[in-house]
């Protein structure tokens, strides 16, 4: 059974470079990919991405989609942390979900509109 | 390649009716030490005890641990008899920082802590006491060997199944936004998604040369979906309908194939990460107690064990250490046990060579020593001749009073696993 954890918010922008990390967790392995305003800009493991400007990229919504598979046979959780930075102010977002079956997958589902 | 069979077994029957006259031998040494009885156990509380559980708890969160410990010990007067749990206690905790990388790549004590198994078990004591007696156990890694090819290559076929899930739920989500009325429209929607990955570099880069590989196998299961349902052969325009019909069937069928590959792929990288060339160290601990009348003031130290565990492995080679410490206190007397043994194996893939040595001493009896060296030899995919030469314990007669093994059969596949490294 295919898990979803679906997550919207905003960030608040400034003039300088809106940085994106993504970190998944707890030993799993996963992968990202990132679209701008629909247009794919990043795929794979990210780490410091660079989105744009922030007085550029203001009112757009970056959508990111992450996969965690369960490896760990010692846990069935997985977790991936979005961190921005270059806004008025740094954020951590936090999202966790646990596996019902060892070897499933969980799909993050992103949502972040600039402002 | 039956008659090249049948000309080898024509040869080896004298030496198949002397295995046979030895089988009395074999079955005397069933009851034996053997090394693998010195392996860190995976739960040393169960094996201080000497208990099988029929049922374990494994709780995966502190608040799971806390519930399961609380129903077992409701009467803080009363130790429960038969209650047994394993915990990886690293793993009860959340660890946000700690990447698939950094797991992989772990130093020492990152390896201890991932490792690190707790065991508790509780038994009746044996009649005629009464009360219970309670083990603790602990087991870890401090060194867990490195990566072999094929354990690479393993994790890249599961990690590139992993890596492809955004890409495809991504381009099958976005089918039902599309404006799409015909199977055609279906069908051309995703080979353009497929093409404009290829072309893309930013997409599944971290798929490497496996990328174009990836997306053709997506889309030939995706187009076998298509095949299998029902409005395959309709050329006509699909009501709204029928056409979210067929991209649900899409969907879920293509999570299902996608979640057995993934699966399967990780099966195979799991039992390859066994098999770590390498230096590797298993080490465990064990703690046992007995309550008599279930009274916590009775409670008295009945037994403490130690297992220690080197491994080196090669492509061609293995290095096996074991050491087993045991001691048990009853009714006043310490009987201390001690048992410690090497094996050295040398294989290839038709020739194979293994020297063992094992002591064991106790508090009560002086050390006594077995040695024996395996040769096989396969002649076939699955017949080997063996052979065993060496010296057993003292006071472990196989004939008489002797103490010499000696031992020449031939192995059909069944029975112990021959040394020589079988290709895959």
């Amino acid at each position: 059974m295919k898990k979803e954890v679906k997550f919207n918010t905003e960030y608040e922008v400034s003039s300088k470079d809106i940085l994106l990390t993504i970190v998944i967790g707890n030993g799993q392995p996963g992968s990202s990919r990132v679209k701008l305003n629909g247009k794919l800009i990043a795929g794979g493991d990210i780490n410091g991405l660079v989105i744009g400007k922030g007085n550029e990229i203001k009112g757009s919504t970056l959508k990111i989609t992450t996969v965690v598979n369960d490896f760990q046979i010692n846990t069935n959780r997985t977790s991936v942390q979005y961190l921005l930075s270059g806004g008025t102010e740094s954020k951590r977002y936090y999202l966790e979900a646990n596996v019902d079956i060892d070897g499933d997958s969980v799909y993050y589902f992103t949502n972040i509109k600039f402002i | 390649m039956n008659n090249k069979l049948n000309k080898h077994l024509s040869k080896l029957i004298p030496v198949l009716s002397f295995s046979f006259i030895l089988t009395s031998f074999a079955i005397a040494q069933e009851n034996e030490l053997v090394i693998e009885d010195l392996k860190v156990p995976v739960s040393p509380a169960f094996t201080i005890l000497g208990v099988t559980p029929a049922s374990i708890e494994k709780p995966q969160t502190p608040k799971a641990l806390g519930v399961s410990l609380l129903n077992a010990f409701n009467n803080v007067n009363i130790i429960p008899g038969n209650y047994s749990f394993e915990a990886a206690p690293y793993w009860l905790f959340d660890h946000p920082d700690l990447t698939f990388k950094d797991y992989y790549n772990s130093s020492p004590g990152q390896t201890l802590l991932n490792n690190l198994a707790l065991s508790l078990a509780t038994a009746p004591l044996d009649s005629p006491k009464s009360g219970t007696a309670l083990a603790i156990g602990i087991r870890t890694l401090l060194f867990s060997g490195k990566a072999n090819d094929a354990l690479n290559s393993k994790l890249n076929l599961y990690l590139h199944q992993v890596y492809g899930e955004p890409f495809r739920v991504d381009m099958l989500n976005d089918l039902s936004s599309e404006n799409l009325k015909t199977v055609t429209d279906l069908e051309n929607e995703i080979n353009n998604s497929v093409s404009a990955a290829k072309e893309n570099p930013v997409e599944l880069k971290n798929l490497g040369n496996s990328k174009t590989e990836y997306l053709t196998n997506l889309q030939n299961t995706l187009e076998e979906i298509i095949n299998s349902s029902k409005f395959r052969n309709k050329n006509d325009t699909l009501s709204n309908e029928e056409m979210n019909e067929l991209i649900e069937k899409v969907i879920s069928e293509s999570d299902i194939a996608s979640d057995k590959n993934i699966k399967s792929a990780l099966t195979e990288a799991r039992s390859e990460d066994k098999k770590r060339k390498g230096f590797s160290l298993e080490f465990a601990g064990a703690l046992s107690a007995d309550f008599v009348n279930d009274s916590t003031s009775n409670g008295k130290i009945s037994g403490i064990g130690g297992w220690i565990n080197p491994l080196f492995s090669t492509d061609f080679m293995d290095f096996v250490g074991t050491m087993r410490f045991l001691s048990y206190l009853q009714d006043g007397i310490t009987e201390n046990k001690y048992d410690a043994g090497v094996r050295f194996i040398v294989s290839t893939d038709v020739f194979g060579i293994s020297a063992e040595a094992l002591v064991r001493a106790s508090s009560e009896l002086t050390p006594t020593y077995r040695y024996a060296l395996n040769i096989d030899y396969r002649m076939t995919k699955n017949v080997y001749i063996t052979g065993t030469f060496g010296k057993n314990f003292d006071g472990s007669p196989v004939n008489g009073n002797g103490d010499l093994i000696t031992l020449l059969g031939i192995n059909f596949g069944m029975g112990n696993e021959p040394v020589i490294k079988l290709p895959h």
